[in-house]
């Protein structure tokens, strides 16, 4: 199941490669699939290449994975999935800036801080990543909005918004 | 660091593309206002700061994290 509707691409054999990321393990990957950042992530100008890995046991939750460094592997969800009324303003620029057309051709992801107790995980809505779905050219954007925050809850959200925490733990 | 004196209205330009505008002097702050090629980001260097220290504490989390565990806790509770 793909819960990022990216465009994958199927490796031949003499193009496939790998790496062996410090959380996931070995991983081989067609380059095709590489997302790249042109500009790096927002304070780290140097991760511009990633891999977006997903699992069926762990969706809606993907794995981003750092081409450049293995030892970088970040938690990412669909901010639509987080927040059902998110709405990313002005952005035609930075749409541009990634060669996207229209709406249809991008997806956008969001940074989770994960914590072992699920009321403390949150997530990047303010700052989300914008992948072209097809050629893969992705930027960090910031939004305007004040309704985000870099660490928006992800409990009281969307998604989670049928999430109880198990019974006998206090409240 | 390069330290120029400027007045409301002058400018200073970065390069050929990039200028900033001193549109009013309060008390305590400056308004700037800022041109930029469109491919340039421009930030509050504070927001800029806490965007760099998410993602960095997020790859440090993501080494803990037991997602299939939260994964099969949220399937748990959509079902009714």
């Amino acid at each position: 199941m793909q819960y990022h509707n990216i465009e994958y691409k199927n490796s031949s054999k003499e193009q496939s490669m790998k790496l062996v990321s410090a959380k996931l393990g070995e991983i081989e990957y067609s380059p095709d699939n590489v997302i790249h950042f042109k500009h790096g992530l927002i304070g780290l100008e140097n991760m511009q290449n990633f891999l977006l890995l997903e699992e069926n046991d762990f969706a809606p939750f993907g794995h981003l994975q750092s081409v450049d460094d293995p030892s970088f592997t970040l938690i990412v969800i669909n901010p639509f999935l987080v927040d059902p009324q998110y709405s990313m303003e002005l952005l035609s620029d930075d749409l541009e800036s990634i060669g996207v057309q229209s709406t249809q051709d991008f997806m956008a992801l969001a940074i989770v801080v994960f914590s072992p107790i699920p009321e403390q995980i949150t997530v990047n809505l303010k700052a989300p990543l914008l992948v072209n779905i097809k050629d893969k050219k992705a930027r960090q954007v910031l939004l305007i909005s004040d309704n985000y925050t870099v660490s928006d809850p992800l409990i009281k959200s969307g998604i989670m918004q049928q999430y109880k925490a198990p019974q006998g733990e206090p409240r | 660091m390069l330290v120029l004196t400027r007045k409301t209205n002058q400018s200073i330009m970065i390069g050929n593309s990039i200028e900033l505008q001193i549109l009013r002097i309060n008390k305590n702050s400056v308004e700037i206002g800022i041109k930029a090629p469109k491919n340039q980001s421009v930030f509050r260097k504070e927001v800029y700061l806490e965007i760099r220290e998410k993602t960095v504490e997020a790859n440090l989390s993501s080494s803990k994290a037991d997602l299939g565990a939260l994964a099969d806790l949220l399937q748990k509770t959509k079902k009714p």
